[in-house]
């Protein structure tokens, strides 16, 4: 009786699933035509915005913010939010600084990082969960504490001198003859191809779609949603501090304001990518769609000489656009 | 009218808890703090304190009826400089005092007005909507000051930051008003009492005639008045306006609200308690201060108190709360 009751509202959540698939196409195709409408019109008035370095020069300023919008673009299908990660950006950028400063080998000291970011991920979970207290509130308090963990452990200076061999993460790439094609643009590229597939069709990870979609049902249905909470929140915790170790190798420094607003802009663009904040829909090639429109804005303002000012204004008006855009979509179908 | 059974007075002695826990934290940490340092208790610190927290507790007092009402405002800490920018800017121009702020305040309701109607009638999540109000008033400041400072204000405006009463600035009493008035009408007046229960159950609300959209818009429109006040008073106190005050105020007011009893959920936050809440954090700033403490703790200490707040929380309602 109440396994007849859960595959039914297991299937009623598939149901829906697949109608809101097909309107995630929707969104992400649309976003992907306003991509090339807007790289057809910028290229038009500056011939240098799609050319090979202009591009590279995009990508490299945006990485940090499409790698973590990875972990961003899981915990929100799972109705989550995750404000820490501005906070762990530059956090695991002074601990691998200052871990390879006071002479740990260089792999050790990425791990003992990486790791950092997990656990961060965790206490977040944690408090959420045991609590239950929405993770905004949660990750907003463990971001207010990392803010101040890192002006006080780094005295509210940079940390810089890091060892030769550590620049490969960030600095280092192939000469592509006029641009260097960073190594790291091909760690996010890993990450996101990895990420994308496994959301998509691994079940695992899917599963996330189906906890932010109906809690209730997920957990009637024998899931472990706050275990599966603390995974999709160390990920995150841990693609950020993927993303402050290749800033810190980037800049060959750590800085404690490193990432102001970086939460903020990355939750925008999984938004725009299609992303729902009440849960069950997203995906990678969504998100990583809005941050290249978001990239591509601040690319084109600042090659316009305009005002580079407007950039904010833009990408403020795109996103509730995007938003009304979506929410008539759905009116019409529903 | 209709009654609205049980909701006022379990979520008065809910919030009389909190209070009280608040306000004796804020005496053990005040007995203590004079204790280690006689400089706590002279009136220049004590000044200083009040007059410190003002922006704080007007923006807190803000996200207190914006959470309330189930909903949540990101944008304040732009609008907060936008107001400070449009202000300025008109007062440089040479335009009359009263009118600049009337503009600028105007400015500032607003942006609360599109944010609450956005939220209100086109049924769209508070929280993207406010994003995307915090990139778009943040980035008008600044195209409008192409990041410059605007300074050259009028001594007349300068003397509603920094004219004082009993050696108290103007700003602190406008404040206290500002935090009894609203503590009265949370407590009697239909459309705020009314607020508790949209918060609570938004439909439920709607079904039973509460004109759920209208109030959920004075909702965002206050809660931006009160940031484009904390504008007015920065600027004429600071004798600028610049186009970055506020960043990051939203987080803190949010903080603030929550450590005072709001929810994220709705239908609970009180007056008092982010008053309480707002000034427990100002001393706890001003102690690190005095001990010569790093003064970037305070960042720490909020999220700290914020942890303890949400455990608390989590204590009191461990017999109710089923999901």
């Amino acid at each position: 009786m109440q396994d007849a009751q859960a595959m039914r509202a297991k299937q009623a959540a598939d149901a829906g699933l697949l109608r809101r698939f097909s309107l995630e196409t929707l969104q992400v195709g649309g976003l992907a035509l306003a991509i090339v409408v807007f790289a057809i019109v910028v290229q038009l008035n500056f011939p240098v915005f799609l050319s090979l370095p202009n591009i590279n020069v995009m990508f490299v300023n945006f990485l940090p913010e499409a790698i973590i919008a990875l972990g961003m673009t899981i915990v929100i299908i799972t109705a989550g939010i995750d404000l820490s990660v501005a906070g762990i950006y530059p956090f695991s950028a002074i601990v691998v600084g200052l871990l390879m400063l006071a002479g740990a080998p260089i792999p050790v000291a990425i791990l003992l990082t990486l790791a950092a970011g997990a656990v961060v991920g965790a206490v977040n979970a944690f408090i959420s969960n045991k609590f239950r207290v929405h993770p905004f509130i949660a990750t907003l308090a463990i971001l207010l504490i990392l803010r101040g963990v890192n002006i006080i452990i780094t005295g509210g200076s940079p940390v810089s001198g890091f060892p030769e061999g550590f620049a490969i993460f960030g600095q280092a790439g192939i000469d592509m003859g006029g641009f260097t094609l960073r190594y790291s643009v091909f760690i996010w590229l890993g990450l996101a191809l990895l990420t994308g597939y496994l959301l998509r069709h691994h079940r695992f990870w899917r599963l996330s779609y189906f906890i932010g979609g109906n809690r209730r049902s997920a957990r009637m249905s024998g899931i472990n949603v706050e275990r599966y909470l603390v995974f999709v929140y160390m990920l995150s915790g841990t693609l950020a501090a993927v993303a402050g170790i290749i800033v810190a190798s980037q800049f060959n420094a750590a800085n404690n304001s490193y990432g102001q607003n970086l939460e903020l802009r990355v939750i925008t663009a999984v938004v725009i990518g299609g992303a729902d904040l009440n849960g069950g829909a997203g995906s990678i090639l969504g998100s990583m769609l809005g941050v290249l429109f978001i990239a591509m804005i601040y690319n084109a303002f600042a090659m316009s000489g305009i005002s580079t000012y407007w950039q904010d204004v833009v990408v403020g008006a795109m996103l509730l656009a995007s938003i009304l855009l979506g929410e008539a979509l759905k009116r019409r179908r529903a | 009218m209709i009654k609205l059974p049980g909701l006022p007075d379990k979520s008065k002695a809910l919030l009389n808890d909190r209070s009280v826990i608040l306000a004796l934290l804020i005496l053990v940490i005040s007995i203590a703090l004079s204790l280690l340092t006689p400089a706590f208790l002279s009136s220049r610190n004590l000044t200083f304190v009040v007059t410190g927290m003002t922006y704080d507790l007007l923006m807190a007092l803000g996200m207190t009826v914006v959470l309330l009402l189930w909903g949540i405002d990101l944008s304040v800490g732009s609008v907060l400089g936008l107001t400070a920018v449009v202000t300025t800017m008109l007062l440089q121009d040479g335009a009359a005092i009263p009118l600049a702020i009337g503009l600028g305040l105007g400015v500032s309701a607003l942006c609360g007005a599109i944010n609450g109607f956005f939220v209100a009638y086109l049924k769209i999540a508070p929280f993207i909507v406010t994003l995307g109000m915090m990139s778009v008033a943040r980035g008008i400041a600044t195209v409008l000051t192409s990041g410059y400072f605007v300074s050259g204000l009028p001594d007349a405006y300068k003397a509603i930051g920094q004219g004082r009463l009993f050696n108290v600035p103007y700003m602190v009493y406008i404040a206290l008003v500002a935090v009894v008035i609203l503590a009265l009408l949370l407590r009697n007046w239909r459309p705020l009492r009314e607020a508790f229960y949209i918060g609570t159950n938004p439909e439920a609300a709607r079904l039973t005639g509460i004109r759920v959209a209208m109030i959920t818009m004075g909702g965002y429109v206050f809660c931006s008045l009160m940031a484009g006040s904390a504008a007015i008073f920065m600027t004429s106190r600071l004798s600028m306006g610049f186009f970055q005050f506020g960043l990051g105020a939203e987080l803190k007011a949010i903080a603030a609200a929550v450590i005072g009893g709001a929810s994220l959920r709705g239908g609970t936050g009180s007056v008092i308690g982010t008053t309480l809440a707002v000034f427990l954090l100002a001393l706890i700033n001003n102690g690190f201060v005095l001990l010569r403490g790093s003064p970037n703790a305070q960042n720490v200490i909020m999220g700290g108190i914020l942890v303890v707040a949400i455990m608390i929380d989590a204590y009191r309602r461990r017999d109710r709360d089923e999901d």
